[in-house]
């Protein structure tokens, strides 16, 4: 099975792959992985004053489309405020990407990514219940 | 398990289950997917390897095309599709994880499917990245193969706590094992291949 020309565009040139400090007050880190493919998923957000998410990083040790798709999903992260972020879909992902069935768990791990990332940020903000 | 149903070849009552009828050898028209069905075992995660590749090699002798080409079309395709599922079967059953999967996947558990993929525990997750990281970081072949030994002490650990925790009928402690398990083959398949790459360009 041939990956897509975008999958290959964004495994052959990931963007933002790094790091951010986890430490840092202000950025949110999402760490979660695929039990069917044991993919792991590192992708994290710099938010400032104003609610924007105004950088992204990942990190990905998977498959051509885990790396695509958290690849894609800081694209579409930055710039968008902590609300827009929510709304974003797997299946935005999986289309954006052309992946096949068999790999659209990479979109939702993506997906888990970005709201393990948020939760985390609204943590360190109290900005969400305890639970 | 123990139902009986008719033969669709000679009307002679069959055991449901069975992959032959007694009475002329055709091959059942419904086989179950259950693979311990399949091989005749009570579900359970203990096993006999042995004896299950004694069964395996048995079974496929019984299911050869070559016995079934003189006979009906239908019964070499029943053949056919019998062979399909008892390696299917097969490969299930004699990997222990592949087994642990399945018997879990029966108790309703979704951890290994997308629908519970968001439930895998974090300390587990910081662990796998960590040890994806110091094998990108890892430059030298000693490096290398103190992880290789690490994980293969890791891998150890998980098998025993996945047979003691079937054992004990724990399916949460069975789960948590299996996961990392997961995660550790994931981990050692990198783990070979950047050794191998080591080696061809040394």
């Amino acid at each position: 099975m041939a990956y897509s020309t975008k999958v290959i565009d964004h495994y052959e040139n990931p963007r933002n792959v790094g790091a951010l400090d986890k430490n840092d007050p202000t950025v949110g880190t999402g760490l979660v992985g695929a039990p069917a493919c044991g993919d792991v998923m590192k992708l994290q957000i710099k938010v400032n004053d104003d609610g924007v998410i105004e950088d992204a990083k990942f990190k990905t040790f998977g498959c051509g489309s885990a790396i695509a798709s958290s690849s894609l999903a800081t694209e579409l992260l930055k710039g968008r405020t902590l609300d827009e972020a929510t709304t974003i879909k797997n299946s935005d992902i999986a289309a954006e990407l052309a992946l096949p069935p068999v790999k659209i768990h990479c979109s939702v791990l993506a997906e888990d990514a970005i709201r393990a990332a948020i939760a985390d940020y609204q943590a360190k903000k109290g900005l969400k219940a305890s639970a | 398990m123990s139902g009986v149903t008719t033969c669709w070849s000679c009307q002679g009552p069959l055991t449901s289950g069975a992959l032959f009828c007694d009475t002329c050898g055709a091959p059942s028209a419904h086989l179950s997917d259950n693979p311990f069905v399949v091989f005749g075992l009570s579900q359970s995660y203990a096993l006999d390897k042995q004896a299950l590749e004694k069964t395996y090699f048995a079974l496929s002798r019984q299911l050869h095309p070559d016995r079934f080409a003189a006979k009906s079309p239908k019964a070499l395709m029943l053949a056919l599709q019998h062979t399909a599922t008892l390696n299917a079967a097969y490969a299930t059953l004699k990997d222990d994880l592949n087994r642990a999967i399945y018997l879990l996947r029966a108790q309703g558990v979704n951890a290994f499917d997308e629908a519970g993929q968001g439930s895998t525990p974090p300390a587990l997750m910081a662990t796998s990245f960590e040890l994806h990281e110091a094998l990108e970081d890892a430059t030298t072949p000693q490096a290398l193969q103190s992880m290789g030994q690490e994980v293969t002490t890791r891998v150890e650990y998980c098998q025993k706590r996945l047979t003691q925790a079937f054992a004990a009928g724990d399916v949460p402690a069975a789960t948590l094992a299996a996961l990392e398990l997961k995660f550790l083959q994931t981990f050692r398949r990198d783990w070979q291949r950047k050794t191998k790459q080591m080696k061809d360009t040394a």
